[in-house]
């Protein structure tokens, strides 16, 4: 037997096991200056974590004794609880309007062409990128407003032609509208880092 | 089975205290006895050990659920008692400690003329990487098998072995210079 396969022998029997041929390593570890070595080393080292009779002793009603009734991060949560809800309803709603009023005015603009068209346009083309920003970054519900704007989108596309900006453009919100979607299958809160993203 | 120690710690930072007395009766013997040999009187130890609870309390909302309650509140308890005997007498780094014999006394109360040793050698052990320390502590201290470790740290029985020779090597080595 050499040294690797006795030592191995011996980590299994410190596990509990027993092995077939422990006898056998611990012969070779007996006559081996290097395992002897290392056999002595280890039980030096595991010596200072080895178990030993844990002594009863009860702390229990002394600490508890000198905790607060609740501890201070339950009373934390509850304390910000309105206030952050508040926010992030707040925001939401905030992420939401702006693609309210240019869906309004898209529809607008579809069913009576006119001086709404120009004014459409420039609203949308302001609210796009500010759009792809909140929209992924604060809600589903407001992403699910960027995927309607999405649909308006390839409408211009196939109106005023392709062009590698507008591709480009529909490209990378749709990655993060699969994203963000993806992120709200799995249950989860749709994430503030979309924001700097977007 | 009963809950386990993360949803212990859940419980209390939603406002029930409950679960953290369950963890201080579940590892209170554990803490105790590693301050015990820490510092190597009863009287400090016990002073020690609930300060290490009541800090653990304080930085609860900092544990790490995926971490193992036990090596977190030795980690604490280690300090602690540094802390308790800095006062009393200078520490040096680990590098400077030889330790004439390895073995440790089986009364506690004896090897209080070596708390300094067994301190800077814990650190070692403390200092050794997250799972590998798990692993060692969970067996060679708290003495649970290797079953019941793959059962708490939900990883297979083959993996907590290879951690534990791997752990075992590691602090060998480590504590090699240091020990003879």
């Amino acid at each position: 037997m050499n040294c690797k396969g006795a030592r191995e022998i011996i980590n299994l029997l410190m596990d509990g096991e027993q092995h077939p041929q422990a006898d056998q390593a611990h012969a070779h570890v007996s006559e081996c200056a290097s395992c002897m070595e290392w056999q002595s080393s280890m039980d030096c080292a595991l010596s200072i974590i080895s178990a030993q009779e844990l002594p009863e002793i009860d702390l229990a009603p002394a600490i508890m004794s000198r905790l607060p009734e609740h501890h201070p991060a339950s009373q934390v949560r509850k304390r910000w609880m309105p206030g952050r809800a508040l926010a992030w309803i707040g925001a939401c709603w905030a992420a939401g309007l702006p693609a309210v009023v240019v869906i309004g005015l898209q529809i607008y603009h579809m069913l009576t062409p006119g001086w709404t068209q120009v004014a459409a346009i420039r609203a949308f083309d302001l609210t796009r990128g500010f759009m792809s920003m909140l929209s992924y970054g604060f809600s589903t519900c407001t992403a699910l407003f960027g995927a309607l704007l999405r649909v308006f989108e390839y409408q211009g596309i196939t109106a005023s032609g392709v062009t590698s900006y507008a591709l480009g453009s529909i490209l990378l919100d749709s990655i993060l509208l699969a994203i963000i979607l993806a992120i709200w299958l799995k249950g989860k809160r749709t994430p503030g880092l979309f924001i700097v993203l977007g | 089975m009963g809950p386990s120690d993360a949803e212990l710690v859940r419980q209390c930072l939603h406002g029930d205290n409950n679960g953290f007395d369950l963890l201080v009766r579940k590892y209170q013997r554990q803490v105790y006895a590693f301050c015990l040999r820490m510092i190597g009187n009863a009287d400090d130890a016990s002073d020690a050990a609930q300060d290490s609870f009541l800090k653990a309390y304080n930085a609860l909302a900092s544990f790490r659920q995926e971490a193992q309650f036990l090596t977190w509140i030795m980690r604490i308890a280690h300090n602690a008692c540094v802390d308790r005997c800095r006062g009393k007498r200078p520490t040096d780094s680990l590098d400077d400690v030889e330790v004439e014999a390895c073995d440790v006394p089986s009364n506690p109360e004896k090897s209080a003329i070596r708390s300094d040793e067994q301190q800077r050698l814990w650190e070692a052990v403390l200092k050794l990487p997250e799972k590998y320390q798990t692993a060692l502590i969970m067996f060679h201290f708290d003495s649970k098998s290797i079953k019941e470790i793959s059962s708490d740290l939900r990883r297979p029985e083959g993996t907590v072995k290879s951690d534990l020779h791997v752990a075992r090597e590691m602090l060998r080595r480590k504590l090699e210079g240091v020990l003879r």
